[in-house]
């Protein structure tokens, strides 16, 4: 499969195209202009501010649905009760400000649900503060598979186990992953390049030497920072280099675009692979990290 | 390895070595004597071993050593040898496969899960239990029939045996079982959504221990070359389990059948609990033997020495094969050793003098900076002014020839004298003392000096080189490296690798005939190895955040005992406490600095004359000491009070570090230095706050 083939566009300074406008808008609050802008302009008969309670924001605008947990999980329940998703629903969902494996969940949930399109949108933003010391994120409080991201099949014999994480800003996140996964063999990191801007780059590559004792061996891919379906199709790429490959673990810990790239390949494969999406959780994270708003892209996601 | 031969050292986890690999860099610790891991592990023994070990303490190499694909390697694939001679067959599995996380939440009762993950965990080990059998089988030539008596006994313990009742093979079981768990990996996936388990596709269909105590009593029943033979479940990774999926596996251990047995390797952080599922608790010695590596290995410190020796001696003998040369592993040691560039401190204060030649010493400023403001706060005796500060300096500077070193002898004499002045002493009279002393040194007679240089020398020139920013070189050599790797075989090779790489990167040619390693490139590798270790801590949660904070307070602790102008002790290192005055919370916190070798504890602890109670003590893991440049030698020890133990390792008591630090900064440096009751401060390592 050709994963490159899937639509993506970009708008500059939040002047996006909605088309017709959707029925159902999410985006997740998280203090920056990209964000906000972004749900001024969309066009859609419901918009709905995810309040994470990560991000320790106090809101009371309108359409604000306040998760009460902390777990991907619990956190979307009573959304979903409230949504009748049915299979023809327009949906749009804004991801620059969510979290990464809510949003990954997120997007499982509408799958398992019947949805079969989806549009994406993520802002590029003028640039983060501090660069290279940005943490996004606080201190880990567990690492595992993402809620309803595993794969019917699991092998046993873990010999051949492929550990493929996108890896950028937080070599925190880079450790912990590699702790919990500390037998795999085969590591493959995907760097972001080109990246969304042009020093990240080589701050990703700073942040991932940090590591460089707790990684061992470990082979780089890259995929343009902002594209997830070059990012899926590096991922089927590594996947078919490793014909007599066992389990695939998963890992976006890099740009939101590429979380979606993996979250993308997951959706076409894992019930044929035994592939499973981790991640190092945190309780806290932190918002307002990055400055203005560039370009804004639009992905469209058809899901098997 | 093929292609990091160019660095024998860039391997450092046994995960990253093959099956062969495995076998080639094998090396046992002490293989001649009792402590021997195969004398330890006995693999011919039922009595089951729990295999215990931070980080990098061998354990993964060991146990997959055990294993049957490292069997065949070393019985050249022969089945009958390793049936009649081995006598075991060790079945490995790494827990981490079973995301064992899955099994929890997501709206479903604790009952269904437990339920559910034992179910799981008897599929998936016995997955790994017939394709190693299956293997055995057509090594071994056996016959469909007797393959088809072993399956079907096996089946008939199935609840749908009807529908099964055709199996013959051992692949119609492994697909059959298969396709089980295929049902569980969906329901446990998709109870995300769903909030529940579908009973119908996780219902139990065979009793438990049926597979994996059943399938070896089968074999071993049916097949004559089976009789003796043991079959050795190896789980590696059990800390990444649930304390009740760990209950799950010490009940199958404690539980365990003829002729099976199981060898259980965990992170000491992830030995947790001895208890089991039926209440009893598990009882070391005659249930099950704790081999902990740590303590077997650190508590042999000779031994370890020899370990270490050769391990990088095969290392380095494999390297060198693989270029195509002939080796001896005696000359390869000696010439190996003779490139690390030795410590020499002649070459440190060189490099000070250098940075400040155009400048005073910083430690010289330092001092006019503290007789300046002793004399305005009225603390620096006869001193009212700065009028007389030049020639306290000249005094100190005197027949030294600029060597800092020297400087710093006189200046911890002079604080000395200052913070335990009588009346009527003059700075004047001090320095002509220090002066008068320090001739006689200098002449080979008896002087206080001669004190001073065997006590602090290496803490004084720690304070140069940090003072004047220069590397601390003392942490040098190949001894010393497996000393501060504190018996941790990974630690060590990783000081190696890193040695090497910086020798390559500044053209030092480590692994050449006339190359060398010099001191700067041993030190970044001692630094970047201990940074490694130091982020690598494998704690998440509140927990590791508190044990983090922890381990920031008790290093700046130690950092101001040894950074100030009148250290009290001698390369301090080690520290006791009174562990019956802590509360729990500071008790924790050091267990978990123990578990993840943070903390080493001396095992002995000591005795304080009248006390009646043993005291504990601890050193911060040696292989950390160069972050923060503090000393590994065990000479100096503290011995803390209850009140700043919980200030330094209860969360609850941290906000009171500060004042704690405040006041022991100021007992130890001038001007404010502050007496103690005595009016002295006395050798004694008792503190008061």
């Amino acid at each position: 499969m050709n994963y490159t083939i899937f639509y993506k566009t970009s708008y500059e300074n939040g002047n996006i195209d909605c088309g017709d406008g959707y029925d159902l808008f999410v985006s997740a609050y998280d203090g920056c202009e990209r964000t906000a802008t972004i749900f001024d302009k969309i066009k859609s008969n419901k918009k709905i501010w995810i309040d994470f309670p990560h991000y320790k924001n106090d809101l009371s605008e309108e359409h604000v649905y306040h998760c009460k947990s902390f777990r991907e999980d619990e956190c979307f329940i009573d959304l979903f009760t409230s949504i009748q998703l049915e299979a023809n629903l327009k949906i749009c969902i804004d991801i620059t400000g969510f979290i990464r494996p809510h949003l990954i969940f997120f997007i499982k949930y509408l799958h398992y649900s019947g949805i079969k399109k989806i549009d994406f949108l993520y802002s590029e933003p003028q640039h983060y503060n501090n660069a290279e010391d940005t943490t996004f994120s606080g201190f880990i409080t567990e690492v595992k598979v993402i809620e309803g991201c595993g794969s019917p099949i699991n092998i046993p014999d873990t010999d051949n186990d492929l550990l493929i994480v996108s890896a950028g800003y937080d070599d925190n996140l880079i450790a912990r992953i590699l702790q919990f996964k500390s037998k795999i063999k085969k590591k493959y990191f995907l760097v972001g390049f080109p990246s969304l801007q042009p020093d990240m780059y080589q701050e990703n590559i700073l942040k991932i030497n940090k590591v460089k004792d707790s990684i061992g061996k470990k082979i780089d891919k890259y995929a343009p920072a902002y594209d997830p379906f070059i990012t899926a199709q590096v991922i089927n790429e590594i996947v078919e280099e490793n014909s007599n490959h066992s389990n695939i673990y998963l890992s976006p810990l890099s740009t939101k675009p590429q979380a979606l790239g993996i979250a993308f390949y997951y959706l076409w494969n894992f019930e044929k692979k035994p592939i499973s999406i981790i991640f190092p959780y945190s309780n806290t994270y932190h918002p307002k990290t990055a400055i203005g708003i560039k370009k804004t892209w639009k992905y469209t996601f058809e899901l098997p | 390895m093929k292609n990091e031969l160019e660095n024998p050292f860039s391997v450092t986890k046994a995960t990253e070595f093959s099956d062969v690999e495995i076998n080639e860099y094998w090396v046992s610790f002490n293989a001649k004597d009792d402590k021997s891991f195969e004398t330890i592990l006995n693999p011919t023994e039922f009595l089951p071993k729990y295999l215990i070990g931070g980080k990098g303490s061998g354990k993964t190499h060991i146990l997959r050593y055990f294993s049957f694909p490292l069997q065949k390697i070393r019985n050249e694939e022969n089945i009958q040898t390793i049936l009649s001679d081995d006598k075991y067959i060790g079945f490995y599995s790494v827990l981490h496969g079973l995301n064992s996380s899955r099994f929890e939440g997501k709206n479903v009762s604790q009952a269904e899960w437990e339920s559910v993950f034992e179910y799981y965990f008897e599929l998936y080990i016995s997955d790994n239990l017939l394709r190693t059998v299956q293997e055995i089988f057509s090594l071994l030539q056996l016959d469909s029939e007797k393959e088809k008596e072993i399956i079907q006994n096996i089946i008939k313990a199935f609840g749908n045996y009807e529908e099964i009742k055709t199996a013959s093979k051992i692949s119609d079981l492994i697909e059959f079982l298969a396709g089980l768990r295929r049902k569980i990996n969906s329901q446990v996936n998709n109870a995300a959504f769903t909030r529940k388990l579908e009973y119908d596709e996780v219902k139990i269909l065979f009793s438990p221990g049926d597979l994996l105590f059943g399938i070896p009593k089968n074999i071993s029943a049916c097949i004559e070359q089976f009789k003796d033979v043991k079959f050795i479940y190896i789980f590696d990774e059990y800390e990444k389990l649930f304390e009740w999926q760990k209950k799950f596996v010490n009940t199958l251990v404690w539980d365990k059948k003829q002729p099976v047995t199981f060898w259980i390797g965990a992170r000491r952080y992830g030995y947790t609990t001895r208890d089991t599922k039926v209440g009893e608790v598990m009882k070391s010695g005659s249930e099950f033997q704790e081999v902990n590596l740590d303590e077997i290995i650190r508590s042999n410190e000779e031994l370890y020495k020899q370990f270490a020796e050769k391990l990088y001696v095969n290392r380095l003998i494999k390297y060198y094969e693989s270029k195509g040369l002939k080796v001896n592993p005696d000359e390869i040691k000696r010439s190996f050793c003779d490139r690390f560039e030795p410590y020499n401190e002649a070459k440190i204060l060189e490099e000070i003098i250098q940075k400040n030649k155009k400048k005073e010493f910083k430690h010289l400023k330092a001092l006019r900076k503290k007789l300046s403001d002793g004399a305005k706060s009225g603390q620096a005796l006869d001193l009212h002014d700065d009028s007389k500060i030049d020639k306290i300096v000249e005094a100190i500077t005197l027949n030294t020839d600029n060597n800092p070193l020297e400087q710093k002898y006189k200046l911890f004499y002079l604080y000395q004298l200052w913070y335990s002045a009588k009346k009527g002493d003059t700075f004047k009279s001090f320095t002509d003392l220090i002066n008068h002393e320090f001739s006689r040194f200098q002449n080979g007679e008896y002087s206080k000096f001669k004190d001073i240089v065997e006590k602090r020398k290496k803490d004084l020139i720690a304070q140069l080189t940090k003072e004047n920013n220069v590397k601390n070189t003392e942490y040098s050599g190949i001894a010393e490296f497996i000393r501060i790797s504190e018996g941790n075989a990974r630690s060590f090779i990783l000081i190696l690798k890193k040695a090497v790489e910086f020798a390559k990167i500044r053209g030092e040619k480590p692994l050449d005939d006339g190359g060398r390693i010099s001191l700067d490139s041993q030190y970044l590798a001692v630094y970047e190895t201990a940074r490694w270790f130091y982020e690598d801590i494998e704690l998440v949660g509140e927990t590791g955040k508190n044990m983090y904070s922890s381990l920031k307070r008790l290093t700046d602790y130690f950092i101001l005992e040894r950074f100030c102008d009148k250290p009290v002790e001698t390369t301090l290192s080690c520290f006791y406490l009174k562990t019956d005055r802590l509360t729990k919370n500071s008790l924790d916190c050091i267990d978990i600095m123990k578990m993840h070798s943070v903390l080493i504890e001396d095992t002995e602890g000591r005795n304080p004359k009248n006390s009646g109670r043993t005291e504990k003590m601890f050193q911060i893991n040696k292989v950390l000491a160069p972050l923060w440049n503090l000393p590994t030698v065990e000479r100096g020890s503290k011995s803390l009070q209850s009140e700043v133990v919980e200030a330094i390792f209860n969360p609850d008591y941290s906000s009171k570090f500060d004042q704690h630090y405040k006041k022991r900064k100021s007992e130890l440096n001038a001007p404010d230095f502050v007496k103690l009751e005595n009016g002295n401060l006395s050798n004694t390592t008792e503190l008061k706050f």
